[in-house]
């Protein structure tokens, strides 16, 4: 069986990860997978350890060329409506599956357009939450099935008993993510110049980058930062070092945190509980559906800076807390998440559709 | 013939008179559209937004969100102003940069290096450059095998800002606008290379700010190199194009090491974590000199350097001058307004730094007479080295703490002590010896290797866990 995953960018962020843990647990069913993009913004390095076939093409002729010559028996395209076009014009020996990941609403207009491949089999998408947001959002295709299969997560950040704890002498609270208002750094901000106003034992790390590279835009957030500054900023943390991060936080008895608006699942959650590190989230509906309600993570009030902090100091404080929140979100993890679990349910459906 | 001419000149005037008159009509045709454009609306909207500019204040925030709301533009403002640069980073930069990356010696290492001066073009330094902290380090950097960009925020008129030059062999330099266009390409580049990579900040600038987190997330060992009490200085009236607090407290919270140059800087921004003191230092040039004679009083004091209100005391001077008419004091450096020079206190007014010697030479003692304040008492000051390294005893007030260790220095707390210290310092003998072992350790070549030894004492642990930690691997 030979896949062909079509994304729009290739980035550093949750689709290429998604698509690396994939073809690995894909490879091991015995399941080829291909990848092909449009752009690439950093993330083709990411797949550099793998022997992944990667195609960065943006000429139809030449993507059509590729898609002919390797007889691919599915093609998911993963919100890319800019190839929807080229394939409505294939046959229909070729399987298309249309994922849509993007949390971004104006990205997904293509669905409320009705722009979906004329021979799409089915709609894949990461959580329940998000299958109803979407299927809210469509105003066609209603007959087409949607299926959820969450992203996986990779096997090193998977953390196999306790660790000796470095002596930290403070508690890192990490941040990752883009700079943008769906993300909500900037309440992240917020949430770090109040906590800085009551402890000084924390210290915030953001990362990620602003969509449009270029010019000093961290500095005018920096002017309006109030009170003594405690965050540091890094613009990325490499792939192969991403892990490490989720250990210092947990480690150094912090947590992670997001103030997202909009996730259709959140890798960066994930990987976090993954790494027995606490997660701290908004009360969004897709966080609440993968932390249960608060059972295997944290959830504040979005907006509420107050209650963002009061969640996180009993999160750093409470060790009975912590600890109990930390093993409910790893079981999950194992039961439902790993390369090998997620890989099983895409191995499941393929062969449903064949 | 001369009627002829006449005729002419007569036909010139009246052809010029016609021209004046249509100019005069032209002139006030264009008042008259000035004075419609003056009394217009579009007119007083403009003027209210240009008196925006540079205003930094709630009512600045409120009406230019107004403003981008409704017209989607923003005033500019200060910050705006340093930031924007038309500087164009081209593929002659990018292919200098990476010949230069090319000739790293691996196990020396790469430093790059923001400060203020450009240095002067041309191959190699100037001596007197070299007594600049920030110059002196890089040379003797460099003497290493150390590699260093060199880059430098002086912005003014006649210093381009999109060239890179070659300083010597292991220098470059270029404009922090340059630089801010190639860091991520440089630092990209130079990834794979396993060698001492360090970014030193000797100087702020709102482009620092995204610099510094660069390097962090490539892992460069960041220092910030914390030359002076910026923030004084600021209040003080100077500086005030880019200094910011918040600046350097993110500059402060985001470098691995801070070097203070002083112990109450070191206090300063001690919440932040360990903040090592490296002091100034100085270049042992050569003080063969022939002496520039001057006239000589019962005592002969010198000073040289800034002579700017807001540091030198000149109440003291004036008075201890007043006091002691046979003493003769010397100034060197540029008189700001204002000051009525007593007879028996002479300016020289500015003078090459290679000429500081040959006058020098002529005094008992030199003098450091500042002002007491949160400004002066953090300050390293450069010239206690030099006159120490000119062998002259110093008698100082408004100077940092660790210079009391100094021999053949004198502190003054007060204008009494002061005056007596200039009797004591100008009958001291200066014992070579003695002098000697001071200088020898307070050279910038020494500087620059306890500059190095706290570089490789390590990163903070969230960096060591991150990048290197073998967990999981």
């Amino acid at each position: 069986m030979k896949v062909l995953f079509i994304h729009r960018h290739c980035g550093v962020g949750g689709v290429s990860t998604v698509i690396r843990s994939r073809y690995v647990g894909l490879k091991q069913l015995g399941i080829e997978a291909d990848y092909l993009f449009l752009n690439d913004y950093g993330g083709k390095k990411i797949f550099s350890d793998l022997d992944i076939r990667l195609y960065q093409l943006k000429d139809h002729n030449e993507i059509a060329k590729i898609i002919y010559g390797n007889t691919y028996d599915f093609i998911s395209s993963i919100d890319c409506p800019e190839l929807h076009g080229l394939l409505n014009t294939l046959p229909h020996t070729f399987k298309i599956l249309c994922e849509v990941h993007t949390p971004y609403p104006d990205q997904r207009a293509y669905l409320k357009k009705a722009d979906l491949p004329s021979g799409t089999r089915c709609i894949v998408t990461p959580s329940e939450t998000f299958k109803e947001i979407i299927r809210n959002e469509r105003s066609a295709f209603r007959d087409i099935p949607i299926h959820v299969i969450p992203n996986p997560v990779e096997e090193r950040f998977l953390v196999d008993g306790d660790h000796v704890k470095e002596p930290f002498n403070k508690k890192y609270v990490g941040w990752i993510g883009r700079l943008d208002k769906m993300k909500n750094y900037q309440e992240g901000l917020k949430i770090a110049e109040e906590c800085a106003a009551f402890r000084d034992d924390v210290e915030f790390i953001f990362v990620g980058r602003f969509p449009s590279g270029g010019g000093t835009q961290l500095f005018p957030q920096i002017l309006k930062f109030k009170g003594r500054t405690k965050f540091k900023w890094l613009p990325f943390i490499p792939h192969q070092d991403v892990h490490r991060f989720y250990g210092l936080l947990r480690e150094s008895g912090g947590c992670y945190l997001s103030t997202s608006l909009g996730e259709n699942q959140s890798c960066a959650a994930l990987e976090s509980m993954a790494s027995k590190c606490p997660v701290v989230t908004t009360d969004i509906e897709v966080f609440k559906e993968l932390l249960e309600d608060g059972r295997c993570g944290s959830i504040y009030k979005s907006g509420n800076v107050r209650d963002a902090v009061d969640t996180i100091n009993k999160i750093l404080d409470d060790r009975v807390l912590r600890d109990a929140i930390t093993d409910s979100a790893y079981t999950k993890v194992l039961e439902r998440f790993t390369v090998e679990k997620v890989s099983l349910k895409w191995e499941k459906l393929l062969k449903s559709l064949e | 013939m001369a009627d002829l001419k006449k005729g002419d000149l007569q036909r010139r005037v009246t052809e010029l008179e016609k021209k004046v008159e249509t100019l005069k009509g032209e002139l006030a045709e264009k008042e008259r559209l000035l004075t419609s454009m003056y009394t217009s609306k579009t007119w007083k909207l403009g003027q209210l937004y240009g008196r925006l500019f540079g205003m930094e204040s709630f009512w600045r925030e409120k009406i230019s969100s107004f403003a981008k709301k409704i017209f989607g533009i923003r005033p500019r403002n200060k910050w705006n102003t340093i930031i924007s640069s038309p500087v164009r980073a081209t593929d002659r930069h990018y292919q200098t940069l990476l010949e230069f990356i090319s000739h790293i010696t691996l196990g020396k290492g790469i430093f790059v290096m923001i400060a203020r001066p450009k240095i002067v073009e041309g191959i190699g330094f100037r001596a007197e450059e070299l007594n600049y902290r920030v110059v002196g380090l890089a040379n003797e950097f460099s003497k290493e095998g150390v590699r260093i960009l060199y880059v430098f925020t002086e912005q003014k008129e006649g210093v381009s800002l999109d060239h890179i030059e070659r300083v010597s062999e292991n220098i470059l330099q270029m404009s922090i606008q340059l630089f801010f266009k190639t860091f991520e390409f440089f630092f990209e580049r130079i990834n794979s290379f396993s060698t001492n990579k360090v970014l030193f900040i000797h100087r702020l600038h709102p482009c620092v700010v995204e610099i510094v987190c660069c390097a962090n997330a490539y892992n460069w060992t960041t220092v910030y190199d914390i030359l002076d009490n910026w923030e004084e200085f600021s209040k003080a009236g100077w500086l005030t194009e880019w200094y910011s607090r918040d600046l350097e407290e993110f500059v402060v919270s985001n470098a691995d090491i801070k070097i203070a140059v002083s112990y109450f800087l070191q206090r300063k921004f001690n919440y932040s974590g360990n903040v090592h003191i490296v002091h100034n230092g100085y270049y042992p040039d050569s003080l063969n000199v022939p002496v520039k004679n001057l006239k000589q009083g019962e005592v002969t004091a010198g000073y040289f350097g800034s002579l700017e209100k807001y540091r030198f005391d000149w109440d003291l001077l004036l008075s201890i001058a007043e006091r002691h008419k046979d003493w003769l004091f010397y100034l060197i450096g540029r008189m700001p307004r204002n000051i009525r020079l007593r007879e028996n206190i002479i300016s020289l007014g500015t003078l090459h730094p290679a000429e500081l010697y040959a006058y020098a030479q002529n005094w008992d003692v030199a003098l450091l007479p500042f002002k007491v304040n949160n400004l002066t008492i953090s300050c390293d000051s450069l010239k206690v080295y030099e006159y120490l390294s000119f062998r002259l005893p110093v008698v100082a007030r408004g100077v940092g703490e660790h210079v009391r260790n100094y021999p053949y220095v004198y502190i003054a707390e007060t204008e009494r002590d002061f005056e007596k210290y200039i009797t004591i310092a100008a009958s001291t003998r200066i014992e070579e010896d003695k002098i000697t072992d001071f200088l020898r350790t307070s050279d910038w070549s020494s500087r620059a290797k306890e500059i190095l030894t706290i570089v490789q004492s390590g990163k903070p642990n969230y960096k060591e866990y991150i990048f290197e930690s073998p967990l999981h691997t």
